[in-house]
């Protein structure tokens, strides 16, 4: 899959958060040959300011991760960034899907598939939605 | 025909950080859909450091299964058992590790007894990590007088004792293990990957060509270039 532009002609950016060195670099590899443009962190934290300051269309993010969670960082996403879209790489779905969790509204919750391919194609259904 | 995807990698660190990612996304999808997670691996030296990687990584481990893909005839404390060297590396993590092979002098009785061993495990496995040599022979999958009965194997066979035409003598996973495993993955040096692209295209019988035959989900193969 090339490189897909988004209305303002420029590839569409995905920032990562994951904590685990060897997935979050396995996943950007995988994000990146699929055509999009990923920035990498490994805590929410280091996501801040990417979010202040970056132009993405979607935040990717793990739930578990030390000093800020992926809740809260999606939480201060929606804040941050009201136009990109969140969804959660990780377990815990009920919770994240829970009214209770304070997820954003909008954020989607992503049952790991199996294959990487079908994690890129989600990313396109949601990018697309 | 198999649907291959190629993960090259032009370092070994890069190399292990590829297969650990990719088996942790495996692992932990499981782990999401069904609380549990059983994990084929072979061992080979040039793994280990994937492994390091694997191991360090959080989650809740005592739900994770793993078994190696083939084993030696030998005890566990035997310097060439390959669950010793898994269970080293990841029972101290929580995680199970089940033997194969057993003391058994009789290769076929020691399958039949890993056979049973493995019922009792919800199956089918959610992966199988394979590696081959130069001669194609993958995994357990020697070319020797059990290798159809192992690639052939019936449905109700998951491990099965197999002979090298040297007299080795193993306990391996049976093709159709392999063939009903949710995900495949493939871990290979750069000299090796235009004989899995032949056998992915369905070009060759070797062992590596006769399994590959059988396995119907996309396999994703992760290359060290250097």
């Amino acid at each position: 899959m090339g490189e897909q532009p988004d209305r303002s002609g420029r590839g569409i950016r995905i920032l990562l958060a994951e904590d685990d060195d060897s997935m979050r670099a396995f996943l950007q590899r995988a994000i990146e040959r699929a055509g999009y443009s990923v920035v990498a962190v490994d805590c929410g934290t280091a996501a801040l300011p990417h979010l202040a300051e970056g132009d993405f269309d979607l935040l990717l993010t793990d739930i578990v991760m030390p000093e800020m969670d992926g809740i809260e960082l999606a939480q201060r996403a929606a804040q941050l960034a009201p136009k990109m879209r969140v969804m959660f790489i990780t377990g815990f779905a009920a919770v994240a899907l829970s009214k209770n969790a304070g997820a954003p509204e909008g954020a989607r919750v992503l049952s790991k598939p199996f294959h990487l391919r079908e994690l890129t194609n989600e990313i396109e259904r949601i990018l697309a939605a | 025909m198999t649907e291959l995807e190629l993960w090259e990698a032009e370092d070994a660190d890069e190399f292990a950080s590829s297969i650990a990612g990719d088996i942790g996304f495996i692992i932990d999808s499981a782990l999401d859909a069904r609380r549990q997670a059983l994990i084929a691996l072979p061992w080979e030296d040039f793994l280990a450091p994937a492994y390091d990687k694997l191991a360090e990584q959080r989650r809740d481990w005592r739900h994770v299964t793993f078994v190696p893909t083939h084993d030696d005839l030998v005890p566990v404390n035997d310097p060439t058992s390959k669950v010793a060297k898994l269970a080293k590396l990841f029972m101290p993590k929580g995680a199970r590790v089940l033997p194969l092979s057993s003391e058994n002098p009789d290769y076929k009785l020691a399958g039949s007894a890993a056979n049973a061993r493995l019922q009792d495990l919800g199956w089918p496995l959610d992966l199988v990590l394979m590696t081959f040599s130069d001669d194609g022979e993958a995994a357990g999958f020697v070319d020797g007088p059990d290798l159809a009965e192992a690639i052939e194997s019936p449905d109700d066979i998951r491990a099965l004792g197999v002979e090298t035409p040297g007299g080795r003598q193993i306990v391996s996973i049976s093709g159709h293990a392999v063939a009903k495993a949710r995900t495949v993955l493939f871990a290979l040096r750069g000299q090796n990957q235009a004989a899995l692209e032949a056998a992915g295209a369905g070009d060759t019988e070797t062992p590596l060509g006769q399994v590959l035959r059988k396995v119907t989900v996309p396999v994703d193969a992760h290359v060290l270039t250097d």
